[in-house]
């Protein structure tokens, strides 16, 4: 029975093929799960950028309609948007006092949109 | 000899292969390891261009709001006018604002200089003039603009400023971004 390799498996065959294993499945493991990580931070990190853009564009639409003297008068609305130089586009909605206005005078709204992100910024008064 | 060919590893082609495998896994997985690396370092540039452009803006537009109506020419060239662009240069912007620190008001001036913003001002009880950087040197500036709307009294729209601002960061970080500014004093006629 003992010349039979396979009653008698030596303790020292195909370690080295086990280790080798284990290290490629080791570094593989590292490496895949590091670039997960660092590829995520850089999704979030561009869709941040967007959203800086975003949130500048929507603060530009309440800016320019604010402070009109005839009171504030939307002309950029969803239909027709108005762009910005770097892309970004913007429309507001103005709403008198009612049932989703619970303001003295208007309710702004104002929808930045650059790329796929949007921000808004209501301003009541 | 036996035991010695008993003990025999691997043969030359089951070794070829496996080194190939070996490699072409290996070269793989440090090419994403480096593209990985490299998009890291890039988002931190990002994110560093960010701050600092949030944070410009954001000083930028708070002064811009409390500016106040030059009735004496004493810092714009002409008297009744709420912002100017400095000799016409729309990379520059002068207004004037109630200075804090000095308990009166001064002269401000927003500019580009050399790709960093700086600014500027003049006390207008002293005359003193100080300076300051707004960004850093990992930022370069490669464009700034200032429109002005309704920048005189005898109109009567509130004065606007619409801001341009067109940057570089570390590792080719690219951002251009814009936003309006509206004088918040009521500009009527004095």
């Amino acid at each position: 029975m003992n010349n039979i390799p396979m009653f008698n498996p030596s303790p020292q065959k195909g370690v080295s093929i086990f280790f080798s294993f284990m290290v490629m499945t080791l570094l593989l493991s590292i490496a895949l799960g590091l670039s997960s990580i660092f590829l995520t931070q850089v999704k979030i990190s561009r869709d941040i950028g967007y959203s800086v853009v975003a949130f500048y564009a929507a603060d530009t639409g309440i800016e320019q309609i604010l402070m009109q003297r005839s009171g504030p008068i939307s002309s950029c609305t969803k239909i027709s948007p108005c762009f910005l130089d770097n892309g970004a586009e913007y429309f507001t909605v103005v709403k008198t006092p009612g049932l989703d206005c619970n303001a003295s005078n208007y309710c702004i709204t104002s929808i930045g949109v650059y790329k796929e992100t949007r921000r808004a910024i209501e301003v009541d008064f | 000899m036996d035991n010695v060919k008993n003990k025999a590893g691997f043969t030359l082609v089951e070794m070829i292969v496996g080194i190939t495998i070996f490699s072409i896994i290996l070269s793989a997985v440090a090419g994403l390891f480096a593209t990985s690396l490299k998009a890291q370092r890039s988002n931190l540039a990002v994110e560093e261009s960010l701050s600092q452009t949030s944070y410009v803006l954001e000083y930028m537009s708070r002064a811009l709001r409390m500016a106040k109506k030059d009735l004496s020419a004493s810092c714009l060239s002409l008297r009744g006018y709420n912002y100017e662009n400095t000799n016409n240069d729309t990379s520059k912007i002068k207004f004037i604002k109630f200075d804090y620190s000095q308990n009166y008001d001064a002269c401000y001036e927003f500019s580009l200089q050399g790709g960093i913003l700086q600014e500027s001002r003049t006390s207008l009880q002293t005359g003193v003039k100080t300076t300051q950087n707004l960004t850093s040197a990992n930022l370069a500036i490669n464009q700034l603009v200032f429109k002005l709307t309704g920048e005189n009294q005898n109109n009567d729209i509130q004065p606007r400023v619409v801001i341009v601002l067109n940057l570089a960061g570390r590792e080719n970080s690219q951002l251009q971004i814009q936003t309006t500014v509206s004088q918040r004093n009521l500009d009527v006629n004095e």
